[in-house]
């Protein structure tokens, strides 16, 4: 009998949601801006690693690294899906002219979140995506260097200049 | 200058820092600006949008559940499996003279399969029919042979874009592709898609046929704005080949730069 051991394997898999989900939920959120589409996709990206659970290697990469895989195949599928439709990104929904935010969404959500995302939206896409990694992923340097295929030390580099450019800009905004 | 790159490699540890609850260590000399960026980074990660407590649980319990309900499935099919065997050894005579006969009939008949397959008895076995579907978990090669060239590799922004795929049909028997023109995606390497360019209809391809097709991308997404500078990919959505002869897929996509 395999109790003992499937036992051992749910509370493996228990550990690592609780781990990882807000992160998977975080990047999803980055990229969809919509409450029901983020837990969707993270619905489906971790129904996904269920089924392929087996087949995880934790010596090959982190399990992280390994849901962030499924996480980006799960977001590509999705934009496949439905080629047609014209997704907004959260940042150009901020930037669009028509898409002030309602006194109801400022009271949830803060005028300073909606700043920062703003600030967010003005940087290039693949700037975008390591700030996506860092703060949603919550990825280290060295994990954000793997996943990218750019070196830890420029990793490090780039980050620093991004969030040198946000401070600057959001300061700016909210003098002005 | 010392400075900003020890800034540079403490900020990515200091940021892993405050994730998991603890505040980074001012250090010594650390200026004005890096102790904004700290705070500044605080603040981003105060403003992140996390999943509500409902939902966490709600799907934890879900996928639990489907892995207990997988694992009671698997007990079940065991279960199964060794009732059959046991009814197997069952049939099986217990006299050990009627036990060797049946071992011998059961090796004679192995035999004779073997033979009959060698063809030893009526002849060759007949070879199986061209374009039978390959045993589950195989993978064969497509006989359908495509490739695709971009015109350059680095655009100015505005330059049209042009892209030619092939096809050859490498077979010795005509076959068809379900979509030609194939349906084209142009996406960014952050996987947001720019450009989705609808495929054609079924094409059929004689024995050693190659045929092309060429198009231009005028940088521009389906909402006809200009894309932004950057990286993208070409890619061709898989073509099912009919009567299931198999699909054609790209192997290699072209990469494209467009200079700011």
């Amino acid at each position: 009998m395999n109790t003992g051991r499937n036992q051992s394997l749910r509370e493996t898999f228990a550990r690592l949601y609780d781990e990882n989900m807000p992160k998977v939920y975080r990047y999803m959120y980055y990229r969809v801006n919509s409450q029901p589409l983020a837990e969707d996709l993270t619905s489906a990206v971790f129904e996904k690693a269920l089924v392929n659970f087996a087949k995880y290697d934790s010596e090959r990469a982190s399990f992280a690294t390994w849901i962030f895989a499924i996480a980006k195949n799960t977001i590509a599928d999705h934009y496949r899906s439905m080629p047609k439709v014209k997704t907004v990104p959260i940042e150009d929904a901020i930037q669009a002219p028509s898409r002030e935010p309602g006194p109801q969404e400022l009271a949830e959500d803060g005028e300073e979140k909606q700043l920062l995302r703003s600030c967010i939206g003005h940087l290039a896409e693949d700037e975008q995506e390591l700030i996506r990694l860092k703060f949603a992923m919550e990825m280290t340097n060295r994990e954000i260097a793997r996943t990218t295929g750019l070196s830890e030390s420029n990793v490090g580099v780039r980050l620093f200049r991004i969030i040198r450019r946000l401070k600057d800009q959001f300061q700016e905004t909210q003098r002005g | 200058m010392d400075r900003e790159r020890d800034e540079e490699k403490r900020l990515g540890d200091d940021i892993d820092a405050m994730t998991k609850g603890t505040p980074p260590e001012p250090g010594t000399g650390a200026e004005d600006e890096y102790r904004q960026m700290i705070e500044f980074a605080g603040r981003m990660l105060q403003s992140r949008t996390e999943p509500s407590p409902a939902f966490a649980s709600d799907l934890r319990r879900r996928l639990l559940q489907k892995m207990t309900d997988a694992e009671m499935e698997d007990e079940r099919a065991a279960a199964t499996r060794r009732s059959f065997w046991d009814m197997v050894r069952g049939l099986a005579p217990r006299s050990p003279a009627w036990r060797t006969v049946s071992v011998t009939i059961a090796v004679l008949v192995v035999a004779l399969v073997v033979a009959w397959r060698a063809g030893a008895i009526f002849g060759p076995a007949k070879p199986p029919l061209v374009g039978s579907p390959p045993p589950p978990g195989t993978v064969s090669p497509s006989p359908v042979s495509v490739t695709a060239v971009a015109s350059g590799t680095t655009f100015t922004v505005g330059q049209d874009i042009g892209v030619t795929f092939t096809f050859t049909n490498t077979a010795s028997e005509p076959l068809t592709l379900s979509t030609f023109p194939p349906q084209v995606l142009i996406a960014a390497p952050s996987l947001r898609p720019y450009r989705n360019i609808p495929g054609g209809g079924p094409r059929t391809l004689s024995p050693g046929e190659t045929i092309e097709w060429t198009f231009t991308w005028d940088q521009r997404d389906d909402a006809g704005e200009q894309v932004p500078p950057g990286e993208y990919v070409i890619e061709m959505l898989d073509i099912e080949l009919a009567g299931g002869a198999g699909t054609v897929s790209l192997a290699e996509t072209p990469h494209v730069s467009i200079a700011p």
